[in-house]
């Protein structure tokens, strides 16, 4: 399996955006629900967990060059938030996993290839 | 060089353009990766600040070889007690704000950390003048 696909299904994903949104491999993950908090600590390529579906997670995302975001507990991302996220090329992923149960699986698998 | 933005109080369906326009501008311009990280954190909290308690405002970019200057000037309620404000945790955002993930009280802390220098100087009911300077450190940090 190459990385998005093991990704993918570990964590029971759905892609929301087109595939061409996969361009790049992540790199690592961060899991937080304070904006603040993630423009503190997140890295460019991470995969950031997240309950917020709102247009502003892509703006920040945007901002810190994150390479993907996976939006948790099955919740569905607002219309203006997919639109922003495919123009922006990030890859959006809706899960039914919560943010404890998406971090752990992510984990085990960057952990694997540190 | 020098960019100006408008921007609006509560207008949350635009917040983090002009932002989004800074970090577009700093990387044409070829600052350092880690230069435009800690201007685009200033720039986004600086934003969201006035979109969160503001009125209105205007949000500048002003680079120089060796620096980036931002300025973001508010009309809003103004900071009573700035050292107050710069404590993290402390918020007056009010809670449908917060539930968005806003309003952690992380803002102006997050501000400081980027900036290697930062004025603030606000006037109770009147507004906000907040000016962070951030040096172009061609060795990274």
């Amino acid at each position: 399996m190459n990385h998005w696909e093991k990704i993918i299904s570990s964590l029971d994903l759905t892609l929301l955006t087109s595939l061409k949104t996969l361009n790049n491999n992540a790199r690592g993950a961060y899991c937080g629900d304070l904006l603040s908090d993630v423009l503190a600590n997140a890295s460019g390529g991470d995969l950031w967990i997240t309950i917020h579906r709102h247009r502003s997670v892509i703006a920040v995302a945007s901002l810190l060059n994150i390479g993907g975001v996976i939006i948790t507990g099955g919740r569905q991302p607002n219309q203006d938030a997919l639109i922003d996220a495919e123009k922006e090329g990030i890859p959006l992923f809706s899960t039914p996993l919560n943010n404890f149960q998406a971090s752990g699986r992510l984990y085990k698998i960057f952990s694997k290839q540190g | 060089m020098n960019m100006e933005f408008n921007v609006r109080g509560m207008d949350f369906t635009r917040a983090g353009e002009a932002s989004a326009k800074i970090k577009k501008a700093l990387q044409l311009v070829g600052m350092e990766v880690s230069t435009i990280r800690k201007a685009v954190i200033v720039a986004y909290e600086a934003e969201l600040n006035i979109v969160i308690h503001a009125r209105q405002g205007i949000l500048t970019l002003f680079v120089h070889p060796d620096r980036v200057e931002i300025i973001a000037e508010d009309e809003g309620p103004g900071i009573p007690d700035i050292a107050l404000a710069m404590q993290e945790g402390y918020s007056t955002a009010p809670p449908h704000v917060r539930e968005m993930g806003f309003g952690a009280g992380m803002g102006l802390p997050n501000i400081k950390r980027c900036s290697d220098h930062l004025d603030i100087d606000s006037r109770v009911n009147s507004g906000t003048r907040l000016k962070a300077t951030i040096f172009n450190n061609i060795n990274g940090e």
